[in-house]
């Protein structure tokens, strides 16, 4: 075996080649030159072995790297900085071999240290030959890595996690580098992609895409190249399976710049199969068309059903009504043509007779009232209220010249909505303020809106009867009466009326009142949700 | 003394009209017939027999055989007879049946009273009906 001894070693006293001159002049011009550059070099250990391994230099990093001073260390074998895993397997002599044949040989691997630590290293081994070709020993150069490849390890390990997390949902990832045109792709991406592997160009992906889809992608995907899409892209796609059927994916993509312009230097993405995503929502989508469907077949039920109830109310009214009239006209005739044969009991019988049957007219009459205002076609025009209600205002006075009521109308109240279903409103609320006014000697009434911030708020106010507000819930509710029969007549279904008018022109009403202080509704028509 | 075809099918409404026409002492000569097919076999046969018509037709329309509606649609469209005034007389107030009486061609819609006393105003409206009615 050879043996050397590096520290003894003068380039001077060998044999000198020409070509060697000037590196040999330079050794001998400044002898510390390169130890100097050497020890400067703080990252980088310096060691020298001699052909048995041998140390045979320890430079100053080498001491603070590995912990032995050079007393300590040389002349003992550099397989001391090796770990004993790697000393078993032969690494150690196998690394300086190798250097010998191959003239060098670098690689990374733990080290120890004196105090048994372990360091990961980069390390370059190479043979030391003298001037004439021999070998005269070994230098390996070692740099400390450990805190590098902690870095990494933590980095690969949080990419693995997320690669790892990524593909158990089946999202592959993918990451294009616009300079290389190449894409890389996680072992899930490059499934869904129909690749072998990373390394291919955007040809390769477009490839497999459905030939419907092509012109689409390529477009989105050139223009996030070109830096266009800004915030990135959502694509879904058809992309040929390994079996040959497609499927559908969905990629997003985010595009990466270094800050220098708007074209991205890198863009990033996720890829995911959505055939059955898709499947579902087509799924959905036609549960909900047959739920619509069911509906629309619901609704033509019910709406046939609510005709057929409606028509049966007429007949039922009408067929309800002929009998009534016959007891009351028959009623009449006897009073006529029997006065004189007559009890006066048996006759106040006869007119009580006729007062309720005119009572059950009124309320059939209502009745039907009530359905037909539900069930008319809703119009949308303009209505002249101050018009309509100077028009019922008229009938009323008409109606009973004896009463002196004062009626102020408000010029120029306009509303939209339907002016025959307004009509009855205004009159069923006209009537009432009339009607409940009638046992004060004079009386005023008001009709008008009033106009604040919001949509109009149109109002009938009287200075009549009022009511309880305590019982203001059952203004609205048909046949229901807040005063006794015998003061007010009437069947309790006008503001019933009143009450579907409004709701059906999506408005609002309500009433204020004090008991004989008067009462005001007030209602707003367009205002409420469907 | 004009003369009425009063056609309806319930003798209780044809016994309270003429009730409620002689209590408006209303001086008409009033023929009953009972349906549609009744009113029509009267009218012809009094054409044919050159026999005066009446000066106007009062007719109910829910009837057997041939209703009302059916029946005025039959007066309006035969030459024959469509000159004679008629006035639907009924209880029901149904829209449909006042428009389609009216489309039909009928002069009066008149409403069956709940009082005799209501009674003046039919009379009222059937010597308009009869006062303005066309030549044959």
């Amino acid at each position: 075996m050879l043996r050397a001894n590096i520290k003894r070693t003068r380039p001077g006293a060998h044999p000198r080649r020409h070509a060697e001159k000037g590196r040999a002049r330079a050794f001998r011009a400044e002898p510390d030159f390169f130890r100097l550059a050497l020890e400067s070099l703080s990252e980088y250990a310096l060691i020298t072995t001699d052909t048995a391994l041998e140390i045979t230099s320890w430079s100053g990093p080498a001491a603070a790297m590995f912990g032995y001073t050079g007393d300590e260390i040389l002349g003992r074998s550099i397989s001391c900085l090796f770990t004993p895993e790697d000393i078993e397997q032969g690494i150690d002599r196998q690394e300086f071999a190798d250097a010998l044949t191959k003239g060098r040989r670098d690689d990374e691997r733990w080290h120890v240290r004196k105090d048994g630590r372990r360091l990961w290293c980069y390390g370059l081994s190479f043979p030391l030959k003298d001037a004439k070709g021999g070998v005269r020993g070994f230098v390996k150069l070692i740099r400390d890595d450990t805190s590098r490849k902690k870095k990494d390890d933590l980095l690969r390990e949080s990419e693995e996690r997320l690669r790892l997390a990524a593909e158990s949902t089946g999202l592959g990832t993918w990451d294009y580098d616009v300079a290389r045109k190449t894409f890389r792709l996680s072992e899930r991406a490059a499934v869904l992609f129909g690749q072998a592997g990373s390394g291919g160009g955007f040809e390769q992906i477009i490839r497999m895409v459905h030939p419907d889809d092509r012109e689409r992608i390529t477009r989105d995907f050139e223009s996030a190249v070109a830096g266009h899409a800004s915030e990135g892209q959502d694509m879904e796609y058809r992309i040929k399976a390994p079996a040959g059927r497609y499927r559908w994916v969905r990629t997003m993509a985010r595009p990466y710049r270094d800050g220098t312009g708007p074209v991205p230097r890198r863009i990033l993405g996720t890829v995911i199969d959505i055939t059955e995503e898709r499947r579902k929502r087509l799924e959905e989508r036609e549960l909900s068309q047959e739920l619509e469907r069911m509906v629309k077949e619901r609704t033509a039920q019910f709406q046939a059903l609510n005709k057929e109830l409606e028509s049966f109310a007429y007949s039922a009214s009408h067929d309800l009504r002929a009998p009534l009239r016959k007891i009351s006209a028959f009623s009449e005739a006897i009073l006529r043509s029997g006065e004189s044969a007559l009890s006066p009991a048996d006759q106040g019988y006869f007119e009580r007779i006729i007062a309720a049957t005119v009572k059950m007219h009124r309320l059939i009459d209502d009745m039907l009232n009530l359905t037909r205002v539900t069930r008319k076609p809703l119009e949308r025009v303009d209505c002249d209220l101050s018009r309509i209600a100077s028009e019922i205002a008229d009938d009323l006075r008409k109606g009973d010249q004896s009463r002196q009521v004062e009626v102020v109308i408000e010029d120029g109240v306009h509303a939209e909505g339907d002016c025959e279903l307004l009509t009855i409103a205004l009159r069923n609320l006209l009537d009432n303020a009339w009607k409940f006014t009638g046992q004060h000697p004079r009386a005023r009434i008001e009709f008008g809106a009033r106009k604040s911030d919001g949509p109009p708020v149109y109002f009938v106010k009287d200075d009549g009867a009022g009511f309880d507000m305590r019982f203001a819930h059952k203004l609205f509710g048909a046949f229901s009466r807040l005063h006794p029969e015998d003061q007010f007549s009437g069947t309790g279904v006008g503001l019933g009326i009143v009450e579907r008018i409004v709701r059906r022109h999506r408005g609002r009403i309500w009433a204020e009142s004090e008991v004989e202080r008067g009462a005001t509704f007030f209602f707003t028509l367009y205002t409420e949700a469907e | 003394m004009s003369r009425l075809l009063l056609v309806d099918d319930d003798r209780d409404d044809v016994q309270l009209t003429l009730l409620g026409f002689r209590d408006e002492k209303f001086a008409c000569e009033v023929s009953v017939a009972h349906d549609g097919q009744e009113a029509l076999d009267l009218l012809l046969s009094a054409y044919a027999a050159n026999a005066p018509l009446p000066d106007a037709v009062i007719l109910d329309l829910k009837m057997p055989r041939i209703g009302g509606l059916e029946l005025l649609s039959r007066l309006k469209s035969d030459p024959r007879l469509r000159g004679i005034p008629v006035a639907v007389f009924t209880s029901s107030g149904h829209e449909a049946d006042v428009t389609e009486a009216l489309r039909l061609g009928a002069d009066r819609y008149l409403r069956k009273p709940a009082s005799l006393r209501d009674y003046a105003a039919i009379v009222k409206q059937v010597r308009e009906l009869i006062s303005v009615k066309s030549p044959r």
